[in-house]
């Protein structure tokens, strides 16, 4: 259970300073949700505050039971450690014991070589994969997914499908992902954040129509495009 | 068995056949009707090959008079109309009923069309032409289309589950199923020997400890040359101070001898600017971080800043005992106050360290500043001379910084010979606080803005 009161907040966003919410009261309760939104940049900052991961201009969150970090977030993987030891770092901090945590990633990610070697160096698929395969390993009863979910023809993918959907029974996911069709095969319901007010929309199906789903790229090309159809003499 | 027997056996088989046609085709001809009939196998073999369909055809074109076209009509009516009705004893609207049908037009159109522009005999081995290459996309089209179909059924039976809130079965090859197994075992016993849970997902002490110990392993990563700047970075300086003061024909200050005295200030100095740096930077570097609900800006920073605090403790250690070994340094008078100013100055590192990340974090451009800001205070810190030093009427000049205090105090701590007469502990202390007091202020007005990477 997730609960807004009355939650303000701005943000910067691509430069723009943005209203996010404006005095929100609002309680999400347990379910599978995908994040919807008009604009896709917003999604990753909606996120942060329903997930505690920072507090709002005014107003305070409350949530009940535990929460993942962002998986899939590409960014939380900008470091000079060792997979090894950031897997050791998660371990530590859900007090699970390291060595069943470094077994677990290892066997389940396609280049466990890489696990010895600086983050920075890795190709991108691999931390990708090292990425999700570590957010199975602490239980939690929030599930934050902010990114597409692994969903290519691999010995990784498979595995990882299924752990997670047995990971996710009786729990909360909130789903930001770029493919409509993974928000049918992981949600149940939308959560659609529009003009700074949250909604639980129960038919996603409808919903992924009302808000297709764009990628940032195009929605601020949206923006820096503004006029060009009317012919505004401003834009060469 | 004998041939009678043989022909016995034939015969009753077509009999059967043919009773079996009648009563499915009655309305047809007899002939027409057990054509029929061997088309109904077609519709239902699930098999993709287009074989059986032109062996048909072919057999039932020899079978039976075909030199016009009505009558090779017929018994493509026919056949056709078997097929019908082998797809209609499964899924009319399948992708497979849906192949059958194409792959018959199309083999009839080809048949047809090479009829007509050439006497044909229809021999078991012909093939009209250009067949293969017709079939090839209707082949690749079904796939592609049952392909589409498999993955619309996974998808109902994924939204069934998750609406029901169960687990949803992946299938996962058989070479695999081990590896599953072996990871949730994996799963289940860390899961297992959890530390138990109780209220916050993670106590702040444990998450404190993880991120000391990450962040000590970054430092372990950092170049070599980085880790031995720290302690050819004070090196340096005093070299410098004590070269100006021996060029003076200075070898004690206050009863201080000058390569002691220089160590200690500087190699202070050093700590107390690595620290702040380093805190503040954090507030960006480190935002990745923040993407763990238990980690603020303040508590990365600040865990960094104390990660360097440790790493001088080692600096301090090296730089004494081997000094005071080939006879340059002297050895603290009183370790407990030495250690207590050392790790005082340090706080005030992490505090300024906070304030200026805060700072950072609404102006991007601000870092810029810091060293310029640090290089001013360390002028009036007393890191190069003591207050005692100094004529009475400039003393106010380096007494207002609280670190020239505490230099002062550590100093005195240090050396038997010295006690500061200028440096007053309640004003260190009451700055302290207020510097503290900034600095979570500071942070706590900048949180919200500081966003996850």
């Amino acid at each position: 259970m997730i609960d807004l009161f009355s939650v303000s907040d701005e943000c910067e966003v691509f430069g723009r300073e943005v209203v996010l919410f404006d005095g929100l009261d609002f309680r999400l309760p347990p379910g599978r949700y995908a994040l919807l939104s008009h604009s896709p940049e917003y999604r990753p900052l909606v996120m942060d505050i329903i997930g505690g991961l920072r507090p709002p201009r005014q107003g305070w969150v409350e949530i009940e039971g535990s929460v993942s970090w962002p998986i899939g977030r590409a960014a939380m993987l900008r470091s000079k450690a060792t997979g090894i030891e950031f897997v050791y770092l998660v371990a530590d901090l859900y007090g699970i014991e390291r060595d069943y945590a470094g077994e677990f990633v290892s066997s389940l990610i396609s280049r466990p070589e890489y696990l010895d070697v600086s983050l920075y160096v890795w190709p991108p698929w691999v931390r990708q994969e090292f990425n999700f395969a570590l957010g199975l390993v602490p239980e939690f009863d929030i599930y934050l997914v902010d990114s597409q979910i692994p969903s290519d023809d691999s010995r990784f993918t498979r595995l990882w499908q299924a752990l997670f959907e047995q990971r996710l029974v009786g729990k909360t996911l909130i789903l930001s992902a770029a493919r409509p069709k993974q928000m049918l095969d992981y949600c149940a319901k939308a959560l659609v954040f529009d003009d700074g007010q949250l909604e639980i929309e129960t038919d996603l199906e409808q919903c992924l129509e009302r808000f297709p789903i764009r990628s940032a790229r195009e929605a601020v090309g949206d923006i820096t495009n503004a006029g060009v159809e009317s012919g505004a003499d401003f834009l060469f | 068995m004998s041939k009678t027997e043989d022909r016995i056996a034939a015969w009753r088989a077509r009999r059967e056949q043919q009773n079996a046609a009648r009563e499915a085709h009655g309305d047809l001809p007899l002939h027409l009707a057990v054509i029929a009939a061997k088309g109904e196998s077609l519709g239902a073999s699930g098999d993709e090959s287009a074989e059986p369909i032109l062996a048909l055809v072919l057999e039932s074109l020899r079978s039976e008079r075909h030199e016009t076209v009505g009558e090779r009509r017929r018994i493509y009516d026919a056949i056709a109309r078997g097929v019908e009705r082998g797809v209609d004893r499964g899924d009319p609207q399948s992708d497979y009923a849906e192949l059958r049908r194409r792959q018959l037009r199309a083999i009839i159109r080809l048949i047809e069309a090479d009829a007509r522009s050439r006497m044909v005999e229809f021999t078991p081995d012909y093939v009209p032409p250009g067949l293969a290459e017709t079939l090839k996309p209707l082949v690749k089209g079904f796939r592609r289309r049952k392909k589409l179909s498999d993955q619309k059924e996974v998808t109902r039976a994924r939204r069934e589950a998750i609406l029901a809130d169960e687990a949803y079965t992946i299938a996962v090859p058989v070479d695999e199923e081990s590896d599953l197994l072996q990871l949730r075992e994996l799963l289940a016993q860390a899961d297992a020997k959890r530390v138990a849970r109780t209220g916050a997902d993670y106590p702040n002490w444990r998450a404190l400890r993880a991120l000391l110990r990450y962040q000590f392993v970054l430092l372990k990563s950092e170049s070599r040359v980085a880790l031995l700047w720290t302690l050819i970075g004070p090196a340096v300086l005093m070299a410098l101070l004590m070269s100006v003061y021996f060029l003076a024909g200075v070898h004690s200050v206050l009863n201080m001898d000058v390569p002691t005295f220089s160590m200690i200030g500087t190699t202070t100095w050093f700590m107390f600017r690595n620290v702040i740096f380093r805190t503040t930077a954090s507030f960006h570097a480190q935002r990745a971080l923040l993407n763990f609900r238990a980690y603020s800006p303040v508590v990365v920073g600040v865990t960094q800043g104390l990660i360097y605090m440790a790493a001088y403790s080692v600096v301090y250690v090296a730089l004494i005992g081997g000094g005071y070994l080939a006879g340059i340094f002297t050895l603290p008078n009183n370790y407990p106050g030495v250690i207590f100013w050392i790790i005082c100055i340090g706080f005030a590192g992490l505090a300024v360290g906070v304030i200026f990340g805060s700072i950072s974090v609404v102006w991007h451009y601000f870092p810029r500043f810091a060293p310029a800001i640090e290089r001013a205070l360390q002028m009036v810190s007393s890191v190069i001379l003591v207050s005692e030093q100094l004529p009475v009427e400039y003393r106010p000049i380096v007494l207002w910084s609280p670190l020239s205090h505490a230099e002062q105090l550590l100093r005195s701590a240090y050396f038997e010979g010295y006690k500061s007469e200028d440096a007053d502990p309640t004003y260190f202390f009451v700055c302290f606080g207020f510097l503290v007091l900034a600095a979570m202020i500071s942070q706590r007005l900048v949180r919200s803005r500081s966003l996850p990477a």
